[in-house]
């Protein structure tokens, strides 16, 4: 329903208006009228319309998903208590099992292993991806995490290429979410001597490991400790990367893990500003064993997986921001239709109009990017998915900033969403390196062409 | 101002001592916000200190005499070193202190630390409406009815955050309303009103009141001439804008303080992080920012009556965006554990963000001023 019931927006034309742009095409000769005119729809149908049609369907079904299952949900787990490590509000318990039904804890691979529609795997999974993680985000962002974090743990072993450890670790895992029974995968490389020197080459190049594995009979022995795992505290198993004992960062190994192996514990949940309805958890290894069989990758490729994860997952990360600067973008909005000022909704001030479009600008122009990066984006390139990462965490976070300017001392109130979604973006900054790395992962990727001549190509 | 300059220096480090040994250390938890019950403790115990103004043939005291420079300059001082300490309380004294003003300018009698104070109307700040009001320039029909709006507290909620203590069982509200072409002033008791709390954004240890004019009530409203309406609108605008700018730097050079801290300990590539250009750069943009802050703050410390709202307005319009930033650089300093409500920056950004959004927030500065330079 129209909250503003009028046929115009103050400043502007009325669409059946002799001067209105849609009534000037449908008068003009059919050529013109050909090459002139367009539907007025719905933006998000629009853009839907751009995208391959294999893929549209689910951009479709994940924003019913989200509409139906973590809307509903946001406030609410935003807002409730913080739990004991291990722990998990009901109503996410049962979010994530109507997920895994849903298909959305296994589409990284195809039907019948996991739940991608086998049409949509002409397409690269990191678009599939991207598509799903915007709409998650734009509902909810601690949720969006939830169900997120968990194929950014399965991810090393699908990049593994080990079809044993495919078919062993993965697949069970995807069937046991297709059947309601959650099973989510954490990723588990930052240590609380090292954030960026996980994902730096200069920085682990210099850093002393805090996780380590030491040899033993039919395996290895993990001790250390990991912290802001991202879904760590309900993961039933995780991607864990050590040092090999006596060695540096770049004998990584990553190792796959039970919650339940024995020196195994979840020490503490973080506190977080925001994304709350996601755990960030530290980790405790006490002499974990792993059997042989359980290294993923083989010894010594952890840094190389760790590495290829990360250029994997900096795109959908860019795409939370999407979801987040369209929240918050959608909630400025609908603020700015129901809100009256001086006897009329704010949405007929020029100056709220300016912010409005700049906010829709600037969620449009990183979708954009986004999308133009995954469309194609099979082996993902460092350089790209650094950029996209950066760049689109950043200007998301200054839309959520205009958005809350707009609504005035009314953005504070959480029930008005926007400082929730401000919280929320906030944390895309961090994770997955910081911008700072990441903009250094730019250079570092770069650098053959740097330096292999004196001018070089930038390239659109 | 009873004190002279060195005599107010000195108040001002005896609160900031105070500041250190006593609200530091009520703080020193991020994530668990001190109680109301504690932060109307240390209020009280401040204002028994003497932050409060007193009216007497010496006025002193956080904003005692707006024509007086070095009031100004001890009020700003002092909302500085308060706000390091702890925002929320050195906005409830700042609005208490506005309050105090208030009741005085308007004779009225009322307990100060019973009643609360909110200066804006529901939203923004009227357009240009305002500005054009207090520029005393022509209005036209629509100035008035966007004015009459505004203040239409009626039809219309508005956000007060506050201590606990104060709401629901504040005994009194003061708040401006529109009445024959002029600002005046009603006195409302709780049973004239209606209020319910909701969750927000920041400053952890108030509370978040949605308040309106509750039916069928007639509140009394001041009868001030017009000029002596819009002076005292004006300086109470003035200063709120003022005291809003000095707590926030206080926030931010508390903030700062955790980064610069945080970047000598952090190791990163072998080196500490304050060895990286990145983090360099960042810690220098704060540095800017804090020293631009206190530059203009400075720049301000003259009689209210004699500085123009509009550059007041201009600077808080330029300078919020980059506290902010600051407080944002500061997480980034920090990384993943900048996000962590135990660790702190998170607490000052969302601090910092209620600071903006307070009285009518900053988007709403731009036509103000415009309102006002017509």
């Amino acid at each position: 329903m129209n909250p503003l019931n009028q046929n115009a927006i103050d400043g502007h034309v009325p669409l059946d208006s002799p001067y209105s742009p849609r009534w000037q095409f449908d008068h003009l000769p059919l050529i013109g009228r050909t090459l002139s005119t367009y539907k007025q729809d719905d933006l998000w149908d629009f853009d839907t319309r751009q995208l391959p049609w294999a893929v549209r369907d689910i951009r479709r079904r994940a924003r019913l998903f989200a509409k139906q299952h973590l809307e509903p949900l946001a406030a609410e787990l935003d807002l409730a208590s913080h739990l004991p490590a291990g722990e998990a509000h009901p109503k996410a318990m049962e979010l994530l099992k109507e997920a895994g039904k849903q298909g959305w804890l296994s589409y990284f691979l195809p039907k019948p292993f996991g739940s991608m529609p086998l049409l949509a795997g002409a397409h690269p999974p990191i678009l599939h991806a991207s598509l799903v993680i915007e709409e998650f985000s734009a509902a909810c962002g601690g949720l969006m995490l939830l169900l997120s974090a968990h194929h950014l743990g399965t991810m090393p072993i699908l990049l593994s290429g080990e079809l044993s450890s495919i078919r062993r670790f993965l697949l069970p895992m995807y069937q046991e979410n297709q059947a309601g029974d959650p099973h989510l995968m954490a990723f588990a490389i930052t240590e609380p001597g090292a954030g960026s020197d996980a994902e730096d080459g200069f920085g682990a190049s210099t850093y002393k490991p805090g996780v380590v594995a030491k040899k033993t009979q039919g395996g290895w022995l993990l001790n250390g400790r990991k912290c802001f795992i991202s879904g760590g505290d309900l993961a039933k198993s995780l991607t864990v990367f050590a040092a090999l004992e006596g060695e540096g960062m770049d004998s990584w190994t990553c190792f796959y893990v039970r919650n339940t192996d024995a020196g195994f514990n979840v020490a503490r949940t973080e506190l977080k500003m925001g994304m709350r309805a996601s755990g960030a958890a530290e980790l405790e290894f006490n002499d974990v064993f792993v059997p042989d069989d359980q290294v993923i990758g083989g010894l010594r490729n952890g840094w190389a997986l760790n590495r290829a994860t990360l250029n994997t997952s900096r795109i959908p990360v860019a795409s939370m921001a999407v979801g987040f600067a369209r929240a918050a973008t959608e909630a400025a909005l609908d603020f700015a239709r129901n809100y009256q000022v001086g006897g009329k909704a704010l949405i007929h001030y020029q100056e709220v109009q300016l912010t409005l479009a700049t906010m829709l600008a600037e969620t449009r122009a990183i979708r954009s990017l986004i999308w133009h990066e995954a469309r194609k984006c099979w082996k993902p390139r460092q350089l790209n998915a650094s950029v996209a990462k950066f760049q689109a965490t950043d200007r998301a976070q200054k839309i959520c900033e205009m958005g809350l300017d707009l609504m005035a001392e009314h953005g504070s109130l959480h029930r008005n969403k926007i400082e929730k979604i401000l919280r929320d973006v906030r944390l895309t900054r961090i994770f997955e390196g910081t911008n700072q790395i990441n903009r250094l992962a730019v250079i570092e990727d770069w650098q053959p062409q740097l330096l292999g001549s004196i001018h070089t190509t930038v390239g659109a | 101002m009873a004190l002279s300059a060195d005599d107010a220096q000195m108040f001002v480090a005896e609160i900031a001592r105070f500041a250190q040994e006593k609200v530091l250390p009520a703080t020193e938890r991020y994530d668990q916000p001190m109680p109301a019950s504690q932060l109307n403790d240390l209020a009280k115990q401040l204002v028994e200190m003497g932050v409060l103004p007193d009216f007497s043939d010496e006025p002193m005291g956080l904003w005692a005499d707006m024509q007086e420079a070095g009031s100004t300059a001890f009020s700003l001082n002092l909302l500085q070193a308060l706000g390091h300490a702890n925002a929320a309380l050195a906005l409830t004294l700042h609005r208490q202190a506005l309050t105090a003003y208030a009741l005085h300018q308007l004779g009225l009698k009322a307990e100060v630390a019973d009643t609360a104070l909110v200066l804006t109307g529901h939203y923004g700040l009227a357009r240009e409406s305002l500005g054009k009001y207090l520029a005393n320039k022509p209005l036209t029909d629509d100035d008035i009815a966007m004015l009459q709006d505004w203040l239409d507290r009626t039809r219309h909620s508005l956000l007060l955050a506050t201590a606990e203590k104060q709401t629901p069982h504040f005994k009194q509200l003061l708040w401006p309303v529109w009445d024959d072409n002029s600002i005046q002033w009603q006195l409302l008791k709780p049973d004239q009103l209606k209020f319910w709390a909701e969750p927000s954004h920041g400053l952890d240890e108030l509370t978040a009141y949605q308040v309106k004019q509750a039916d069928n009530t007639k509140p009394t409203t001041s009868k001030l001439k017009p000029e002596q309406a819009m002076q005292l609108y004006q300086q109470l605008y003035k200063a709120e804008l003022l005291g809003l700018t000095a707590i926030a730097t206080g926030v931010l050079e508390r903030s700062s303080a955790l980064a610069i801290d945080y970047s000598r300990l952090r190791r990163q590539g072998g080196m500490a992080i304050e060895q990286h250009a990145a983090v360099q750069i960042m810690l220098s943009e704060i540095r800017s920012t804090l020293s631009q802050a206190k530059q203009l703050l400075a720049g301000f410390t003259r009689s209210l009556d004699d500085t123009a709202l509009f550059d007041i307005a201009s600077m808080r319009f330029m300078l919020c965006e980059q506290l902010v930033h600051g407080c944002h650089q500061v997480i980034q300093i920090h990384g993943g554990i900048g996000y962590m409500q135990d660790t702190g920056p998170e607490k000052f950004m969302r601090e910092q963000n209620m600071l903006r959004l307070q009285s009518g927030g900053v988007a709403g500065l731009a036509m103000l001023i415009h309102g006002g330079e017509q």
